[in-house]
């Protein structure tokens, strides 16, 4: 009997042991494919997934300027592989955002799958509701269709044609055979997405803030075109078909350009926004664009929101701030750049000073007379450019006595009385300072366009957004395609709305490089003019340069005192290369698909 | 006992912290009161009255050689009444009557058991305990005797673990185990343990090999109460196999402490005190040196003298040391640690039983504290274990055995890591505290001063972990059937963690030097009217909570048949059922904005940016087993099993089940009579050959479903609203299945001249196939597909294991010397790998996670050595050369070579020894690796180190440097962080260490307190006191950088010295 019970007690213990012990089991962390797309909600957040992981400029402490003109490869003192040419398929230098050769192709590839399976999120409702679900699948549908493109863009832009997809990719298919699309077959796909989202979407003021819309989709199209209609790709030289056209129509490709920048001019809903009259007020309203903290901004067609704690945080301030804030110091402005800025009157900055043999600047202008080389600038250079003495953020409570005001400290101060040096006190922001001075940039300048004055320390994230695209592009996309058509008029129009705006007086002399002047300074340090100077074929003039800072000393002496502002090496000399107008496809992708072909020069 | 409670032991015992002393005399007392409540136990009262002696025995006792032995116990049965041998082996004893049994006892001979009968002289001849012999070893879902086990089978005993003064049985079992890999790199308290890999690594995946603690798999190894632990074994070849799934990656097999029949209640308690100090730490320059290094390196990117951090003058200055105030010269590693650290651990157990109902309990302590200076880092846990079988009938026998563990760590908000790498990091010219104050001097950034980020005034990160293991066993003998059993158990096993962190602002000091100097002073004189203090780190407080739990319930049931038939034929066979489940939850919250500290609970903290998460995971396996041993005569052997496993990772459709068979043969010549007359001087020997296939199930679940988990998501809406995202896991890969190991082992045991020589070879070879990894050369990145893992990968590896052992015994002195050797390779055999653009490059035909660096041959004396070596062109004299490994002129990545060796070493060896005279003995472990290589620099925010103007070099960077005077170098010039290109860009095996080296890992001095003495305080009264230590000593070393284990690692390897006794009565 005893014995019986413990039979009983030990079929107890294993009373588990149902045939379906396993099966009955299934991840308590997530979604069946069913579910998602029976479901609009689960559908859209899908979607929402495709969005971020769009790569933004804020994304890598190496903003892409530094391949260009207009700053340095992290603090400075040594150079890229990139500048320095010896960039191939296996040593891609430093990882930036814009190297998205594997994240573009699988945010594509999640678009692909979410534009696959919209079609059954009917089926999951009934009668009167399926109106109102038909509507958001539409606007779904035009908003990944955009993301497809913009992912297509972006690897247009800088490897020129790729494979395309328009349908997922399967495991188990072979791909390693596939070849490249062309560049022209690249950018009619991009063009034909651009074209169908922008039929499904809504404007701007329609749409919710932060998504794609209308203006986006024809402001993409634009910057696509613009691209495909300059030297680079047409001028009839490119090596390869991946790499441009083979015999382009010049007149049809820039009409092409023109009619899609004025397509967006003409809805009418972008607008550059009236940034004031006193040099003070427009450097002010100018930077608001950037620190705004969401795309309600007249100018801003497409941008990426933040926020400190959720999702993709970002911390540009951190990044690229001054050292004497413990911030990174990074993509310090170069000082040919700096020198590059107007002065306010519209004349160049060397009209009034030169640097002498001591590499010393020294002012020789009878209307401007200041010393300080920083007076008197483009409006946007004080808006653009952080630079000595330039009031910034308040300091740590340790350094609040010493700098009240929360300036950019970048001089050195020695004060000499009867013919004896009394102290000498390097800046709080060098490269000698008091903190974390191994961050101090080595140009002198940091950046202050993209920042965020609000965003204080490193130990806070950013709240500014992100700007992907802006109306004065499309204006200056509208005034270099007519320019190339030969619609003077109409190109000097735009050029001077964009530097009046800006208040400086209408350019004069050649109207090429006035557009180029306004590129290059309207649109500095938001990522675009690498791909400028790519297609108008001048980065290896432009990059042939040894990056140069300033270092600033001021001496008081009995009582007077004088400041020099010497130029001064910030980095090894670039050295650019042929090969440096498109970047080069993985070596380990060729391995994988050996009729890939490599860009030109790799 | 008396005595014993009102001396020095129990007051030792009481003396701890209020609170930590009224919990334990709580659980005193409730085991105690557990013990006399049950009745059942009947505790044999011992027999107080004296016997009349009325024979008188005498007699010699001799080993087998005939010398003498003294010292041997003899004792008649049943009877307190016992002599000892004299120094001559002679011995007299009264003895009650003719029926009497005398029993002989000696450490390292075989007990001897003689009736008296009408013999009143007795010449007694003991044999040499071939205890490897009689052993009793677990093997999974049974036990063997050490002669009849056919597999790679090592096991280390309760003595072995309980000489090691460490908190963690993996520190303890290091080096006791020919085939274990173990690679301890962090001392820090509560977080020691050592990582062990069985026989090397074999996957890309989880090479961790299987705990199964008292046959239930998955709890954890370090949180048993070392004390606890009756032996430890591990499965290295085929005889895994009954772990089917689990078993691949080798199984280690856990036996706790449980009552032992017939005998009268036994306490024991044992404890020991110990003081720790780090190893060999690295060294850092001095202040004047790292002056010197920064002005070399800012003179060669030509800065102008007037931007040079230091000037000649501040050199001389650090060097004089005649200005604290200004240059002074900080040794950080030497002001951030204090002497020594303690560890203590209390243990007191009863255990016994009668006939019928056996018992076992156990509480213990372990306390352990953090070497910094102001440190806040301690570690404490407590083991209760109680476990009691009772036979309720002839063929019933029930059995509960249940574990709680609390396990508390206590550290400051800053990482290990972060502590340690800024200690090595900070300026040696920069100030720990302020001369005569005890004010902290500056970071280098992120608040990172080892004075205060190891202490309280940064927070607190206060972590919780409790076991709550409950294991109920039965097993019945089926009546009728004699050798049929049928067993079972059922385990509830509960997890619960339970963390707070605090972060708050803290506050470090500077010295305001321009005033401090315009004021006119000179360096020496007291500068603290010019220190200011700077609030630093989180600009308010902040609180996190996390919590988790979790459940796992295991239940088996046994079949077993037992028998032997015509005194030949000895078989032994079970059939199984085994399944378990396992549930986890956890979430967390997290506020900032504390308006004050002192209430460190979510309801005290504000509302901006508060969060919360939680996360939830299961799993669940179904297992069918079963195994036949068989042996003739115990000459020749077969054992075969065979386990049928199922699990949720994989699909039902493909891949859920797999099904994993061994066969061992093993034959034992030493027992035939030919061998016993040519070769009697090999007293054992014994052929063993195994074959199994195992499985790995460490690997992501549910691949093979199309899924979508939530991911991070984006800020859309005028008003920034955050949505979350969803994402496909993956592409499903319907097909997913387990790893399996096809694992051959040949080896052989022998023992020779009279069991004093014992010599064992093991052989092995595994190819683990069906390894998961994801297709990455074959599927192009643009097709954008997230790959699953698939079974494509394979890996070889072979080795051998040698352990040789030696015993020795004369008079009363004894000793006894065993080494092990372990070597083990694996090399990629198919791995889906890009195809490399050079075959050097391939990882196919490699091991695992070799690493592919440039070779660096020295350093560029001048000008014309850099133009007459193939050179980068930004190379210049002092910078490293590469070698240009394809000879093509040009240092390309192409010259990049994979090296062969990694961190884990191919050599592991350990030699244990041991030598007793009298009542004192001494046992010792040497232990070390070699054939292993690993990175230098501490893994900074630069991930190469920061030495520099941010922060202090390396002695190793310092000595033997290239300068333009001294150009013959083994160092390179000076630098600053990564930016040479051969501290980042083009890194060489300059920034590795070899890694090999021996220790003397483990001593053990004890006493034993002479029986005369002790026999006052009871019949069975012994007592030991001994002296310890762990990490005593290196013997040898490839790297003088420092402790070849530190390298990588987060916190010093410690050494231990400590004393402790153990007391049973």
């Amino acid at each position: 009997m005893k014995n019986l019970i413990l039979f009983a007690f030990l079929l107890l213990l294993v009373s588990g042991c149902s045939k379906d012990f396993l099966g009955e089991k299934t991840p308590q962390d997530r979604y069946s494919e069913d579910l998602v797309w029976s479901d609009v909600n689960l559908a859209q957040a899908y979607l929402t997934r495709a969005y971020n992981q769009l790569g933004h400029g804020f994304a890598s402490h190496t903003k892409i300027g530094s391949f260009t003109d207009e700053m340095v490869s992290g603090k400075g003192g040594s150079a890229s592989a990139y500048n320095l040419c010896s960039i191939s398929g296996d040593n891609l230098g430093y990882n930036g955002y814009w190297l998205r050769w594997g994240p573009s192709f699988a945010n594509i590839q999640r678009i692909n799958i979410f534009l696959a399976n919209t079609d059954q999120l009917l089926d999951g409702y009934e009668g009167a509701q399926r109106e109102d679900i038909q509507e958001q699948v539409d606007l779904m549908r035009g908003e990944a269709i955009f993301l497809r493109a913009w992912e297509y863009h972006v690897l247009l832009l800088t490897y020129g044609g790729v494979p395309l997809f328009s349908e997922p990719n399967e495991l188990g298919v072979d791909y390693t055979n596939l070849s490249r699309a062309t560049f022209e077959e690249t950018v009619n796909f991009i063009i034909a997405d651009l074209d169908e989202a922008a039929g499904l979407l809504g404007l701007k003021s329609e749409m919710e803030m932060g998504r794609a819309n209308k203006e986006a989709a024809l402001a993409t199209k634009s910057r696509v075109l613009l691209f495909a209609a300059s030297n680079l790709t047409a001028d009839g030289t490119a090596e390869s078909p991946v790499v441009g056209y083979q015999n382009p129509d010049r007149v049809a490709l820039w009409t092409a350009a023109r009619d899609a920048a004025k397509a967006v001019i003409d809805l009418g809903t972008v607008q550059l926004a009236d940034l004031g009259s006193t040099p003070e007020e427009i450097a002010e309203k100018y930077h608001d664009i950037f620190e705004a903290h969401d795309t309600s901004g007249e100018g801003v067609i497409f941008a990426r929101m933040f926020l400190p704690s959720s999702g993709a945080t970002h911390s540009v301030n951190k990044s690229a701030g001054p050292n004497g804030n413990s911030n990174y110091g990074n993509s310090g402005i170069t000082a040919q750049f700096v020198d590059s800025y107007q002065m306010i009157n519209g004349s160049d900055f060397f009209d009034h000073y030169t640097i002498n043999v001591n590499g010393e600047y020294e002012n020789v202008s009878s209307e401007f007379t200041s010393e300080n080389i920083y007076k008197n600038r483009d409006p946007r250079f004080q808006a653009s450019v952080l630079y000595d003495s330039a009031v910034w953020q308040p300091r740590f409570p340790n350094l609040a006595d010493r700098d009240p005001l929360g300036i950019y400290d970048r001089r050195t101060r020695i004060v000499i009385e009867n013919g004896e040096i009394v102290s000498e006190t390097v800046g709080i922001d060098t490269r000698q300072g008091p903190v974390d001075n191994w961050n101090g940039s080595y140009t002198g300048y940091l950046l202050r366009k993209v920042m965020d004055q609000e965003t204080i320390g490193r130990n806070e994230n950013n709240q500014n957004i992100f700007i992907y695209l802006r109306n004065a592009e499309v204006l200056l996309n509208y005034a270099e395609a007519s320019l190339e058509l030969g619609d003077v008029a109409t190109a000097t129009e735009y050029i001077n709305k964009i530097r009046n705006r800006a208040g400086l007086p209408d350019f004069t002399g050649d109207v090429t490089e006035a557009l180029r002047y306004e590129r290059k300074i309207e649109l500095a340090f938001e990522d675009k003019r690498w791909y400028d100077l790519r297609r108008w074929k001048t980065l290896l003039d432009v990059l042939d340069m040894t990056p140069e800072g300033v270092d600033i000393t001021q001496i008081t002496e009995d009582g007077e005192t004088a400041t020099t502002w010497k130029r001064i090496d910030a980095s090894v000399a670039n050295e650019p290369c042929e090969k440096l107008y498109w970047l080069p496809i993985p070596s380990d992708e060729l391995q994988r698909a050996p009729e890939l072909e490599q860009n030109p020069g790799y | 006992m008396k005595k014993l409670k009102s001396k020095n032991v129990f007051d030792r015992f009481l003396n701890r912290p209020p609170v930590f002393r009224r919990k334990q005399i709580l659980l005193i007392l409730l085991i105690f009161s557990g013990l006399l409540a049950t009745n059942g136990f009947a505790l044999p009262v011992p027999n107080k009255i004296f016997q009349q002696a009325q024979i008188l025995v005498s007699g010699t006792v001799t080993d087998v050689n005939g010398i003498a032995l003294p010292s041997v116990t003899i004792q008649e049965k049943g009877t307190n009444n016992g002599v000892l041998t004299d120094f001559d082996g002679n011995f007299t004893i009264e003895v009650s009557s003719t029926e009497s049994i005398l029993e002989f006892k000696y450490v390292g001979m075989k007990p001897l058991f003689r009736i008296v009968g009408g013999n009143t002289s007795m010449n007694v001849q003991m044999e040499g305990d071939s205890q490897s012999l009689d052993e009793v070893i677990v093997v999974g879902y049974g036990t063997q005797r050490r002669e009849n086990v056919i597999g790679s089978v090592t096991s280390v005993s309760a003595e072995d673990i309980a000489s090691a003064p460490v908190s963690n049985i993996s520190n303890a079992l290091s080096g006791r185990m020919p085939g274990g890999i173990f690679v301890q790199t962090s001392g820090e308290p509560g977080n020691d343990a050592a990582s062990i890999s069985i026989r090397g690594n074999t996957t890309f995946g989880e090479n961790q090999p299987l705990v199964v603690v008292d046959g239930i798999p998955g709890r954890p190894l370090n949180s048993i109460n070392p004390a606890d632990i009756q032996s430890v074994s591990v499965l290295k070849d085929a005889s895994a196999a009954i772990y089917g799934s689990r078993a691949a990656n080798g199984v280690i097999l856990v036996t706790t402490k449980s009552g032992v029949q017939d005998r009268p209640a036994t306490f024991t308690y044992n404890f020991y005190e110990g003081f720790l100090s780090p190893t060999k730490l690295p060294e850092m320059t001095n202040a004047p040196t790292y002056a010197r290094m920064v002005r070399e390196m800012q003179t060669y990117r030509n800065v102008d003298e007037s931007n040079m951090v230091y000037s000649e003058e501040d050199i001389a200055k650090f060097e004089s040391g005649e200005f604290p105030w200004t240059h002074p010269n900080t040794d950080w590693l030497e002001e951030s640690m204090r002497d020594y650290s303690s560890t203590r651990n209390h243990n007191l157990s009863v255990s016994g039983g009668s006939e019928n109902v056996t018992y076992y309990t156990s509480l213990g302590s372990q306390f352990d504290d953090g070497i910094y200076t102001n440190s806040q880092t301690s570690f404490n846990r407590y083991n209760l274990k109680a476990s009691i079988n009772a036979k309720l009938n002839e063929y019933l026998t029930v059995g509960v055995d249940i574990t709680g563990i609390q396990e508390n760590r206590m550290y400051p908000t800053k990482s290990a890591e972060e502590i340690f790498t800024s200690a090595m990091r900070m300026y040696p010219t920069s100030h720990a505290v302020f001369p005569g104050t005890n004010l902290p001097g500056p970071d280098i950034e992120y608040g990172d001063q080892p004075m205060v980020s190891a202490s309280a005034e940064t927070g607190f990160d206060d972590d919780k972990r409790y076991f709550s293991q409950n294991l109920l066993t039965a097993t019945l003998q089926i009546p009728g059937v004699e050798g049929l059993s049928l067993s079972g158990y059922y385990a509830y096993d509960a997890y619960l963690q339970n963390r707070k962190v605090l972060q708050k602002p803290w506050t470090l000091y500077s010295l305001n030097e321009g005033a401090y100097l315009a004021a006119g002073n000179t360096g020496k004189e007291d500068g603290t009217d010019f220190l200011s203090a700077k609030e630093i780190g989180y600009p308010e407080p902040r609180v996190g909570n996390y919590h988790e739990k979790s459940t796992s319930i295991t239940s088996n049931i046994k079949l077993n048949y037992a028998n032997t038939f015509n005194e030949v034929h000895n078989l032994e066979a079970f059939v199984a059922y085994e399944q378990n489940e396992f549930n986890m939850q956890g979430f967390s919250a997290f506020r900032r904005y504390f308006i004050s500290e002192d209430l460190p609970y979510l309801f005290a903290g504000g509302d901006e940016q508060k969060d919360n998460d939680e996360w939830v995971s299961i799993d669940a396996r179904q297992n069918y087993f079963g195994r036949v041993s068989y042996d003739y005569d115990r000459t020749y052997y077969f054992q075969f099993s065979l386990r049928r496993d199922g699990s949720i990772r994989f699909s039902e459709e493909n891949g859920r089940w797999g099904t994993f068979p061994s066969v061992l043969v093993g034959y034992r010549p030493s027992q035939q009579e030919w061998w016993q007359n040519s070769l009697s001087f090999i007293n054992d020997f014994k052929l063993r050959f195994s074959w199994g296939k195992l499985g790995n199930d460490q690997v992501l679940p549910f691949q093979y479903l199309t899924s979508y988990g939530f991911s991070q998501g984006y800020t859309f809406g005028s008003g920034r609203s955050y949505s979350s995202s969803l994402d496909l896991f993956n592409v499903p890969n319907p097909f997913i299945s387990w790893e399996v190991a096809n694992m051959y082992n040949f080896g052989w045991d022998a023992q020779l001249f009279n069991n004093q020589l014992t010599f064992e070879v093991d052989m092995f070879y595994e190819r683990r196939t069906d390894i998961l990894v994801a297709r990455n050369a074959s599927v192009p990145n643009f097709t954008g597909i997230q790959l699953p893992d698939e079974n494509v990968g394979i890996v070889d590896n072979r080795g051998v294991e040698v352990s040789l052992g030696y015993k020795e015994r004369s008079h009363d002195f004894k000793y006894g010397v065993t080494g092990n050797f372990a070597y083990s390779k694996n090399e990629i055999i198919e791995a889906d790998e890009p195809l490399a653009a050079v075959p050097w490059q391939t990882r196919t035909g490699h091991p695992l996670n070799a690493l592919l660096l440039y070779k660096n041959l020295g350093v560029y004396r001048d000008e014309a050595h850099v133009n007459s070596t193939v050179h980068l062109p930004q190379a210049r004299p002092g910078d490293l050369i590469l070698e240009d490994f394809d000879g093509d002129g040009e240092i390309t990545s192409l010259d990049k070579q994979l090296f062969t060796l990694t961190p884990t070493p191919q050599i592991t060896f350990g030699v244990l020894f041991d030598f007793s005279y009298g009542n004192w003995a001494l046992s010792g472990l040497i232990q070390g690796q070699g054939k292993a290589m690993r990175a230098i620099y501490p893994e900074g925010s630069n991930g190469i180190g920061i030495a520099g103007i941010g922060g202090n070099y390396m002695q190793r960077d310092a000595e033997d440097r290239w300068t333009p005077e001294n150009t013959d170098a083994t160092a390179p010039r000076a630098f600053e962080r990564a930016e040479e290109y051969w501290r980042f860009d083009y890194e060489s095996d300059y920034n590795y260490a070899d890694v090999s080296f021996a220790r003397l890992k483990n001593l053990n001095l004890s006493y034993t307190i002479p029986q005369s003495i002790m026999e006052k305080f009871g019949e069975r009264a012994d007592a030991r006191l001994y002296v310890a230590g762990q990490n005593l000593a290196l013997l040898w070393s490839g790297t003088d950088i420092m402790d070849p284990e530190l390298i990588g690692g987060s916190y010093p390897i410690m050494r231990v010295i400590s004393l402790g006794g153990t007391i049973t009565f």
